[in-house]
């Protein structure tokens, strides 16, 4: 490790020794200018909150979303983790996510790269396949066609294969990787090393942070997706998370009036939902820290020297 | 496309294949699944030239009706409108959202406390996860006709505001609602990018005499330059696509001219009756205009000495 | 080559095809469909009502009264006696789900119950309610249905073609229910001619239909809240300014008015539900008519005064009933059903919460007031076509069986699961217990439909105000040319609809003046409006009603 990276991971502690001082003014300007930010978004955030934890009574007098606590009560949150049917599609939602990803990364990965070199074999047809998938897409059901004819119906298989590859990520990780210097390529390839080893050893220690943040926009993508196991899965138990969670925020009955059944003493609608929106956040909480530890500034000297 | 080929000057195609076979290996599993699961299924677009009904002719059966659903498509009196709507959206906000996730990437970025950083970076992107109801709600019940301001300022003897039905100042209002949905998140790509650049240039800078804000225009803002351009020629592609969601929500708070997009406008005087060909023909036009504008974008990142989307050759 | 389209090229060819088809036109748009009405006849059961035996109404039925029941039944009669499942072939079955979803088969007790006294197992393919017709639009189009498959109106307009779709893929019931046949099922021969008839498709019975109410909504009252203040009920439209200016207290966060008003008011000034005959003999649609535009600049009114809640000016689709609970809005029109919904959402927490339902009443003091009459049906079953007789015939009994109305164990069984451990009875109320809030799940009730009862005795007072108002707007019901025919309409007409009614909103919101209104409705008529007028004049004329 070089001195300067050892002195960028110490950053946090103040200023690098040839950052001149911050103008007070400047400083204060930037504190307001976060502390803004903070307030637009966490102001909201706690009305949501706050929101998920309120009694019905609580959530009928406010007519919408709660400003003012008024007693906090789990009841919400009890409700959907007591259903059986919840707990099971954490279990399915988490295995379509890690398969998911690590599927739709890896496919992506390569192909960026056997992308990344203008002028090879086939590159532009290649290419355009990918990039045309910006302006052109598919219908719904010649989709569906050729998933059921595929054998892939009430299959996990179905809930990644369709959308395992994305043109926005693949284009992004193609950009970073042409960013990388070509002359440490080439300086690998003298030294006799093949496409695999180039990528595996320097291409992607050199792109941590946005193979990081690919995963996790891959990741996110299927924790969140509920259209194709909406469409492809009839069998329930094999919902993910996302689309048992859809159930719960009905927001009113359109059935004819003799319909509904005998009403119970279930929580607010509205707690629910925003039970529901809290619960959908959590995973991206804990994802996103794995991610930002790749944002260190220095990887590539690192990668360079190391 | 097989004119590149031959006009490549160099090695002979067998050659190149000889050379490059780990490279078409290494494409050949996204290669499988765009081609399974995104080009074959779209060569159904071939019923936007078809009066096509499912039922009593199928794709095979269905008459060809050549450009007959585009021409209902322009000739009705709102396509206009439309357009024009979705067009100014984009250009307003190419200008006024494009940059605020590079801003808010550079801003994140100079915060010195890494606990801090990590915390703000943690917290600006949260509101990506919201969905549009949600989003329009909590607008609603700030800046509504019964929001919290209007009711502070009514409590306080004034009158009350309503900033969610003024259909003048719609593009300031949506744009706002994006910018606090999506800035976060947008911000990240741009945190990864300034990730990579060499802190060494920074301290050669600096020892040379370059101040913060010269740096920044030096040093940061080439090495996001890439990443900005692509993302600016990919948002021109989508220029037709500004939401679809977010306009329908808001659709009676500020009528229909104000807030007609493309996408409304289709589901309005096709899908929702169930067109699909209809539908399929404007998901064409909107595909060969966002190409066009595509292909011109990169044409003047070229001139400009960028990398583009794709490059010339 | 299609890579090298230029821009202009592709105008070009675009331009030439909107010059060659001049106003571009397609063939097979559908004009609309409609099958004569003593031909209809023919095709549906014949009615035969279903007595109970020992279930006697508190309060008697007619055509259009629900019969009441103050009190619950003590004891419930089987209607059914033979399983209606004998093949031991599992019935694959696709319903909406509007609520959380149960436990799957084999760890449902629910299902399991229900599956014993029917025979056979029934393995239903749930769908969010929301995205309901995506999927089956999908699943039509591909060809791709199972044995059972439920579609609701709504959905259903919405499906391009859907005559065409019913008829492929659908099986014709006609050999099994025509006239005398439906004896075979009793409980489907207890169903309305009317909601029957609407179950036909192109000439062919295809669809088991769920009967409506007659009426479509009415306007409802915080009563609490007009008592505290020590307001009446509105007698006419008059009235509703006079209210709008004693409710709304902005600074209380207090507005008289939520949406779907403008419904109330047409039918108050008495503009038809759909079209009218005119004097000359020809059809008239709504939008055509001076009560309609009357209604509309009566609308503007109250919302120019700021009487209607901010977040409905905002959003006419507003969580109406969420506002209403909180008594930040008063009065606003809504189906039926919202009355018990919304005492059961928002009672327990404001035992003060009290919703009265308003008397139809007329836009000016003394004039003559109506009633829209509604779709006699709005889902329908479908059963694939092609299973065979036998098949056909025991997915019939199975439907059968469900549609045993209220007062029979088998409404119990379908709605509320097993008494003592689904929901235990508590002062003649039905309470749901925490095993029946997970299992029980509206599914079995949407293999077909019933006729309704009034029976929701645990709401005070709710059955009988429910009975009383019913008998008064019943000697109010106004017929339209077309009731008891099934017309399908024109998807040219069916498309304007939104962006028409969409312009009337902006006017109540002044975002367009109320003079605009007559070039909107010419605008209607010329894009679509008049060539529907045809085809439902000459839809009129052969069926006599012109």
């Amino acid at each position: 490790m070089t001195a300067l990276t050892s002195r960028a991971r110490r950053a946090p502690a103040g200023l690098a020794p040839w950052e001149e001082r911050r103008h007070p003014a400047g400083q204060f300007g930037k504190g307001a200018l976060i502390t803004l930010i903070l307030v637009a978004v966490l102001g909201p955030l706690y009305t949501i909150v706050l929101t998920s934890l309120s009694s019905s009574a609580t959530v009928n007098a406010a007519g919408g979303l709660v400003l003012v606590p008024d007693g906090i009560t789990f009841e919400a949150y009890r409700q959907i983790f007591s259903d059986t049917v919840v707990s099971r599609a954490v279990l399915v939602s988490t295995g379509v996510t890690v398969a998911g990803t690590l599927i739709s990364a890896g496919v992506s990965v390569l192909g960026a790269y056997s992308l990344s070199r203008p002028g090879s074999f086939l590159h532009r047809p290649l290419l355009f396949s990918v990039l045309l998938m910006f302006v052109f897409f598919p219908g719904i059901i010649p989709v569906y066609l050729m998933v059921s004819g595929l054998g892939l119906k009430d299959s996990y298989w179905s809930l990644i294969l369709p959308t395992a590859v994305s043109a926005f990520n693949v284009v992004v990780l193609r950009s970073f990787f042409m960013s990388i210097p070509g002359e440490i390529l080439d300086s690998a390839r003298i030294d006799g090393a093949g496409e695999f080893r180039i990528l595996f050893r320097i291409v992607l220690p050199m792109s941590k942070a946005v193979t990081a943040v690919v995963a996790m926009f891959y990741a996110v993508g299927y924790w969140n997706s509920w259209f194709n196991a909406m469409l492809y899965i009839d069998d329930t138990r094999k919902w993910p998370l996302a689309l048992i969670l859809r159930q719960y925020v009905v927001d009113s009955n359109p059935l004819p009036a003799a319909t509904a059944g005998v009403t119970g003493d279930a929580p607010p609608t509205l707690a629910i939902k925003m039970a529901i929106v809290v619960i959908a956040v959590i995973p991206a909480l804990i994802l996103y820290p794995l991610v930002q530890r790749h944002f260190t500034k220095g990887v590539i000297v690192g990668a360079i020297k190391g | 496309m097989s004119s590149s080929i031959t006009a490549a000057a160099g090695p002979t195609w067998r050659a190149k294949l000889r050379r490059d076979w780990p490279l078409l290996a290494m494409n050949l599993p996204m290669l499988l699944v765009v081609v399974a699961f995104w080009w074959v299924p779209a060569l159904g677009n071939v019923i936007a030239f078809q009066d096509y009904n499912p039922y009593t002719g199928g794709i095979l059966g269905s008459p060809v009706i050549g450009f007959t659903n585009f021409a209902l498509l322009f000739q009705d009196p709102q396509f206009l409108r439309a357009i024009a709507n979705t067009l100014s959206i984009t250009a307003f906000q190419l200008v006024f959202y494009f940059p605020v996730p590079i801003m808010l990437a550079l801003l994140l970025n100079s915060i010195v406390s890494a606990r801090l950083r990590a915390f703000v970076q943690g917290v600006v992107y949260l509101p990506f996860f919201f969905s549009w109801v949600l989003v329009v709600a909590i607008f609603q019940q700030m800046f509504g006709g019964a929001g919290l301001l209007a009711q502070v300022l009514r409590e306080n003897g004034h009158e009350g505001v309503d900033w969610m039905t003024n259909s003048d100042t719609f593009i300031l209002l949506l744009t706002s609602q994006t910018i606090w949905k999506d800035a976060g998140w947008g911000a990240i790509i741009f945190l990864a990018a300034l990730s990579t650049i060499d802190p060494n240039l920074y301290e050669a800078a600096a020892v040379d005499g370059a101040r913060r804000w010269r740096r920044m225009w030096h040093i940061t803002l080439p090495g996001l330059r890439p990443v900005i351009v692509l993302l600016l020629i990919l948002r021109l592609g989508d220029a037709l696509n500004v939401g679809f969601e977010q306009f329908m929500l808001q659709r009676s708070a500020v009528g229909s001219e104000a807030s007609e997009v493309f996408d409304t406008f289709v589901y309005w005087s096709g899908i929702r009756t169930g067109d699909l060909g209809y539908g399929a023909a404007a998901g064409l036009f909107k595909g060969v205009v966002g190409l066009l504008l595509i292909i011109a974008a990169n044409r003047v990142a070229h001139a400009l000495g960028e990398r583009g989307v794709y490059s010339r050759t | 080559m299609p890579t090298s389209t230029t821009r202009r090229g592709f105008l070009g060819l675009v331009g030439a095809s909107v010059l060659a088809a001049g106003c571009a036109e397609k063939r097979q748009v559908s004009k609309g469909t409609a099958v004569a009405a003593d031909k209809l006849k023919s095709l549906v059961p014949t009615r035969i009502p279903f007595e109970i035996p020992g279930l006697k109404p508190d309060l008697p039925g007619a055509e259009f009264v629900q019969p009441g029941f103050l009190t619950r039944p003590a004891t419930m009669v089987q209607a059914v006696t033979a399983k209606p499942l004998t093949s031991g072939k599992e019935v694959a079955a696709m319903t909406p789900l509007w609520g959380t979803v149960p436990p799957g088969l084999g760890s449902n007790s629910y299902y399991d119950t229900v599956n014993e006294r029917l025979g056979g197992v029934v393995r239903f393919n749930i769908s969010d309610g929301n995205t309901y017709g995506q999927k089956l639009s999908t699943l039509l189009a591909s060809g791709d249905v199972p044995e059972m498959v439920m579609v609701p109106e709504w959905e259903l307009i919405k499906i391009g073609h859907f005559t065409e779709a019913a008829n492929k893929l659908f099986a014709d019931l006609s050999p099994y229910l025509a006239g005398d046949k439906a004896k075979e099922f009793p409980l489907l021969a207890n169903y309305d001619t009317a909601a029957w008839q609407y179950g036909v498709f192109g000439n062919v019975l295809q669809g088991i239909p769920w009967q409506n109410d007659p009426y479509p909504f009415a306007t409802f009252v915080r009563q609490d809240i007009l008592q505290e203040l020590g307001l009446q009920h509105p007698k006419s439209g008059d009235d509703l300014l006079a209210l709008g200016k004693a409710i709304t207290d902005a600074k209380g966060k207090r507005w008289a008015f939520g949406g779907g008003m403008e419904q109330e008011m047409q039918r108050a000034f008495g503009a038809p539900r759909e079209w009218r005959k005119k004097s000359d003999g020809t059809l008239e649609y709504k939008y055509e008519t001076a009560e309609f535009a009357a209604a509309i600049e009566f609308m503007v009114k109250l919302f120019e005064a700021g009487y209607v809640h901010p977040d409905v000016v905002a959003n006419k689709d507003a969580d109406n009933k969420g506002i209403f609970g909180s008594g930040q809005m008063v009065i606003y029109r809504d189906g039926l059903g919202a009355w018990h919904e919304n005492l059961g959402r928002f009672q327990p927490d404001n035992p003060k919460f009290d919703m009265q339902i308003v008397d139809p009443y007329p836009a000016r003091p003394g004039g003559k007031t109506i009633m829209w009459r509604n779709e006699p049906a709005s889902m329908f079953v479908f059963i694939r076509k092609g299973l065979g007789d036998a098949r056909t015939r025991e997915l019939l009994a199975l439907s059968n069986w469900t549609s045993a109305p209220f007062g029979t164990q088998e409404y119990e069984l379908v709605h509320n699961g097993v008494e003592g451990k689904h929901y235990t009875i508590d002062d003649g109320k039905v309470k749901q217990t925490a095993l029946g809030r997970k299992e029980v799940a509206p599914t079995y009730m949407f293999l077909s439909g019933r006729p309704n009862a009034n029976a929701m005795s645990q709401y005070e007072g709710l059955v009988q105000a429910q009975h009383d108002w019913q008998t008064e707007a019943s000697k109010l019901l106004e017929n339209d040319p077309f009731v008891g025919i099934r017309v399908e309409k024109p998807s040219r007409m069916a498309g304007l609809t939104v962006p028409t009614e969409d312009k009337m909103q902006e006017i109540f919101r002044g975002k367009r003046p109320v003079s605009e209104w007559p070039k909107i409705v010419k605008e209607w008529q010329d894009q679509g409006g008049n060539e529907a007028r045809e085809f439902y004049m000459k839809t009129a004329r052969e069926n006599g009603r012109l």
